[in-house]
């Protein structure tokens, strides 16, 4: 379904970024930069030597909640995926976190009378910051270079129980930790908008929200592409593996 | 229009009247951004949940027949929210298990803000009747807070853990927080319990 504000490869890559700015930080993540001048989004991902129409999907699936091509998706290669998750990782580490980070301590510095109730939310957002932080390593440590393995054919001769044990990935705590990454996020939304304490600065704390709202579209975008692409993937790679034993 | 609420876990419809599941499908994903799954056998349907997060099942009373497969279907999943299909909502087979009922043959209105109430917490009934906790969730929020587990609380309050389960699910649809850590912060910041209390 290709829907009137669709991006398509024969649109200006710049006339992409003025239909949506919320799109520049996943364009970021192919290594594209600004600067495009005129140049069609085809002839961009040519340049940078990209899969165009994983672009396009990746792009378009951020831009349009609705189109979610599931099917096309899981016939991509389970290394384009994960090279491109792994973008993401970098950006909530290296941006997403710590400039929340810097916000909400900026919101306790900036706070005038009991700013007690500020420092627990700061709490709140440090322990949730090392969780997130845990889980995008977990990830990088085991479950890709799990799902690596066993494209690439580098079992050792073991079967998947082993595998699953040394790599330790397991279906059902890769579903938790995504439930607690998500939900908290949610949480200190809600916190915020609900039950923020009146001693604040506004200007602070509404540039925080902005932020958060970006972050959780991010990161809901992430796991969905996991949990409903790579992970069917996966067990296809896995199901695979089986019958070759 | 606002943008669709992402929900991680999918919706799984057991339904077998082809056109009420196509039905109740479209205005799920009105609702909510997620997958929506169809299994109308039970035997399936029990393994699935058994091995998968799951956000709401809507099921057709009808498929509630055999006793073994019912009882392994209530087990208690605390994340999942259970909708009953019935033509006779009133009357549904275990009715105090479900989290919503829906009429099998509600106009449109009805059947919206059926699928409302259980997928949008928090917009739905609870909001409008004021999100002020009742006496009892306040307890078992700040038991909760105080890193009980719900089979703790149910001992301490001298209630069932489904009851535990139940006032749970309603306070994180008034609250909008879902999060052990999160409603310990909301805990504390409306005093229910000290700051110093906090395991
Ligand atoms: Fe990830
Ligand atoms: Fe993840």
């Amino acid at each position: 379904m290709m829907g009137k504000n669709t991006v398509t490869s024969d649109m200006k890559m710049a006339e992409v970024i003025h239909m949506n700015y919320l799109l520049l930080p996943v364009i970021n993540r192919f290594g594209i930069k600004l600067g495009f001048g005129d140049k069609t989004v085809e002839k961009v991902c040519r340049d940078h030597g990209l899969n165009l129409s994983f672009f396009l999907d990746i792009v378009n699936t951020y831009h349009d909640p609705s189109y979610f091509p599931r099917d096309k998706m899981r016939g991509y290669p389970a290394t384009l995926i994960i090279d491109y998750l792994l973008q993401s990782h970098e950006y909530y580490n290296r941006t997403m976190l710590p400039e929340a980070e810097g916000m909400i301590e900026k919101l306790v510095s900036t706070c005038s009378g009991h700013c007690e109730d500020l420092r627990l939310i700061e709490d709140f957002y440090r322990k949730y910051k090392e969780e997130l932080q845990n889980h995008l390593s977990g990830e990088e440590i085991h479950f890709f270079p799990y799902v690596r393995a066993l494209v690439e054919g580098k079992t050792g001769g073991k079967d998947l129980e082993t595998l699953r044990r040394e790599y330790n990935f397991s279906y059902q705590a890769h579903a938790d930790e995504h439930e607690s990454v998500i939900a908290k996020l949610v949480d200190l939304k809600n916190i915020l908008i609900k039950y923020l304490p009146p001693d604040y600065d506004v200007e602070v704390c509404n540039n925080l929200l902005y932020w958060l709202f970006i972050f959780e579209d991010d990161l809901k975008d992430h796991e969905r592409l996991e949990d409903v692409i790579l992970l069917p993937v996966l067990e296809n790679i896995e199901q695979q593996f089986r019958n070759q034993q | 229009m606002n943008p669709l609420r992402t929900v991680a876990q999918p919706v799984i419809i057991a339904e077998p009247a082809y056109l009420l599941k196509r039905g109740i499908a479209a205005l799920v994903s009105d609702m909510v951004r997620t997958d929506v799954l169809f299994i109308d056998d039970m035997g399936e349907l029990n393994s699935h949940l058994d091995k998968n997060k799951v956000h709401a099942v809507f099921i057709d009373e009808q498929l509630l027949t055999d006793k073994p497969s019912t009882d392994l279907f209530f087990q208690l999943k605390e994340q999942t929210l259970y909708v009953g299909l019935s033509a006779n909502p009133g009357q549904i087979r275990h009715k105090n298990k479900f989290d919503a009922v829906m009429d099998r043959s509600g106009t449109k209105e009805e059947l919206v803000a059926a699928v409302e109430s259980v997928l949008q917490p928090g917009t739905g009934e609870s909001d409008k009747a004021g999100s002020l906790l009742s006496s009892r969730e306040q307890e078992v929020l700040k038991e909760v807070a105080l890193g009980y587990t719900n089979q703790q609380i149910a001992a301490k309050l001298y209630i069932s853990r489904h009851t535990v389960i139940s006032h749970r699910k309603n306070i994180t649809a008034k609250l909008g927080i879902k999060t052990v850590s999160g409603l310990t912060v909301y805990a504390v910041l409306n005093g229910l319990i000290p700051k110093d209390q906090i395991r």
